[in-house]
């Protein structure tokens, strides 16, 4: 099965650093786009349903030239794998959760991945590696030409790409980025993080997008208006305020370690501590210990580790990569047993994946 | 010091606000004060504008004649009810109201950026394989096999000669 595959390795968009990798662990450029003559999802029957899903994973893969492509037909598949996928950023909680017909194309490393009769025909993402939101928007675009070649889009010259939902319609184009922000959290200085995006019209949310609570201080920055702005334009106001909050980080991280370097270390190597020792830890404990790994490995307290590594650990550690790794279901007792131990061996180095 | 918010954890952040004049200090664990800060952000709500705006829409039921798409069969009541539209027709038969809508949640109303490369096929035309679509569908439904095959034929003659199966 290719999703275990998938399970022994980890996406090519968290394998290292990239621009301000620090602060920024990546960016995301998803576009909505719904295909002429047929009705939305939401009022499709269900043998319309069926055909759209033909016709559009027909599309996608003639589209996508990537040897590595792979698609999947959520429907048929084992709702466990589906969480795999969804806690690996490649389709939605609602696509995984979903029902009917519908599906997923993943390719290039799972730095390309679009889904199929989602709430939009299409829901096409491309990731990158720390801060480069123009490039993923350039990356997705060519497919979006690509596709677009063979099947005609429901288009308007005065709303744009028509969308279910008109909070979509227009470029249809959602960015975002994953930031960890350790200092600011610590130091309750997020508040101004939330105005300056606010400014220009750029919302902040938790770990797994729309709806989801902030975890072990990683925050999910993105545009909340997709009429009326051309993409260039969303791309420049995200190009501006996310340096900005990059460098705030930095500045409020080294003030931390010049003032209150005991305090900061002592987080640091508590954490630390606990990763390598615990016999069990919850999903949000390690959300929260990988945190203060994460802002020790970057303040080069804790050596020998890689991005890759503690990547990996956040990934892997999600319940139904647990369960995978594990070959088994398990219960949230076995399951912060295992974890444990997983973290635990991976920190001696005695698990590794596939391109670290 | 006890959370104000939930009463469980410690308290760890200390703050005062002067509300019409009045002090008020507050005290949250680290997780409520998240929490407050997330849900503080000034996010437009869509479903509520959607409710508000059509709260005056109801009284002029009348005048809108209830409106229904003829392509998907999406009624007004329906999309406002639900916050998502039924086929790409909608964004004209209901253009009048999802104009302030539009307003409110996006601040504009006319789309600029990219467009896709070709024009694309003729939309009257597109939207009438919606509606023949559902059409094929009902008739199927009803057991109208005669009408059922004529309608295949125009949904095969619209979509250029491409399977409509």
């Amino acid at each position: 099965m290719p999703i275990d595959r998938f399970c022994q390795r980890i996406g090519s968009w968290l394998s290292g650093d990239g621009p301000e990798g620090d602060v920024v662990i990546s960016s995301r450029a998803r576009v909505a786009r719904n295909i002429a003559g047929h009705r939305f999802l939401t009022r499709a029957s269900e043998q319309e349903r069926r055909e759209l899903a033909a016709i559009l994973r027909r599309a996608v893969e003639g589209a996508v030239s990537a040897q590595d492509k792979e698609y999947f037909d959520l429907e048929q598949m084992d709702p466990l794998d589906r969480q795999v996928l969804m806690e690996r950023h490649l389709i939605s909680r609602e696509h995984a959760e979903g029902e009917g017909a519908r599906g997923a194309l993943v390719a290039f490393g799972e730095m390309l991945s679009i889904m199929v009769n989602e709430e939009d025909h299409l829901r096409m993402q491309a990731l990158q590696r720390g801060l480069a939101a123009e490039v993923a928007w350039e990356q997705i675009s060519h497919v979006d030409d690509a596709v677009e070649k063979d099947t005609p889009y429901a288009f308007d010259a005065d709303y744009g790409y028509l969308t279910a939902c008109p909070t979509n319609v227009g470029t249809g184009l959602r960015v975002s980025v994953m930031l960890h922000l350790p200092a600011l959290t610590m130091t309750r200085e997020l508040q101004r993080v939330f105005t300056a995006a606010a400014k220009i019209d750029f919302i902040v949310r938790g770990l797994y997008g729309e709806g989801t609570q902030a975890h072990g201080d990683f925050y999910q920055v993105s545009n909340q208006k997709t009429l009326g702005r051309p993409e260039k334009e969303i791309l420049d106001n995200l190009n501006t305020v996310i340096p900005q909050i990059v460098a705030y980080e930095r500045r409020v991280r080294s003030a931390l370690f010049k003032e209150h370097r005991r305090q900061v270390e002592d987080r640091v190597w508590r954490a630390w501590g606990i990763l390598q020792n615990a016999r069990m830890i919850s999903s949000e404990e390690a959300l929260h210990l990988l945190s203060q790994l994460r802002l020790g490995f970057n303040l080069g307290l804790i050596t020998g580790i890689s991005t890759s590594l503690i990547n990996r650990l956040f990934i892997m550690t999600r319940p139904a990569h647990l369960q995978k790794l594990a070959g088994r279901a398990l219960e949230a007792q076995e399951r912060d047993a295992f974890r444990a131990d997983y973290i635990r061996r991976c920190l001696a180095g005695e698990e590794t994946a596939v391109g670290e | 010091m006890k959370c104000d918010n939930c009463g469980e954890r410690e308290a760890t952040v200390h703050y005062t606000e002067i509300e019409d004049g009045e002090k008020k200090e507050t005290h949250l664990c680290d997780e409520c004060y998240r929490e407050k800060l997330t849900m503080g952000q000034k996010v437009v709500e869509f479903t509520e504008v959607l409710q508000k705006l059509f709260q005056g829409a109801k009284r002029d039921r009348a005048l809108m004649g209830g409106a229904i798409c003829p392509c998907c069969g999406m009624s007004l009541a329906e999309f406002q009810a639900s916050g998502r539209l039924g086929c790409p027709n909608d964004y004209k038969v209901f253009g009048d109201q999802l104009k302030p809508l539009l307003e409110k949640i996006q601040h504009d109303v006319r789309h600029v950026g990219k467009v896709p490369s070709r024009a694309g096929p003729e939309a009257r035309e597109k939207n009438e394989l919606i509606r023949l679509r559902r059409e094929l569908e009902r008739a199927v439904q009803r057991e109208e096999y005669e009408r059922a095959a004529q309608v295949r034929d125009e949904i095969r003659r619209l979509s250029g000669g491409g399977d409509a199966d």
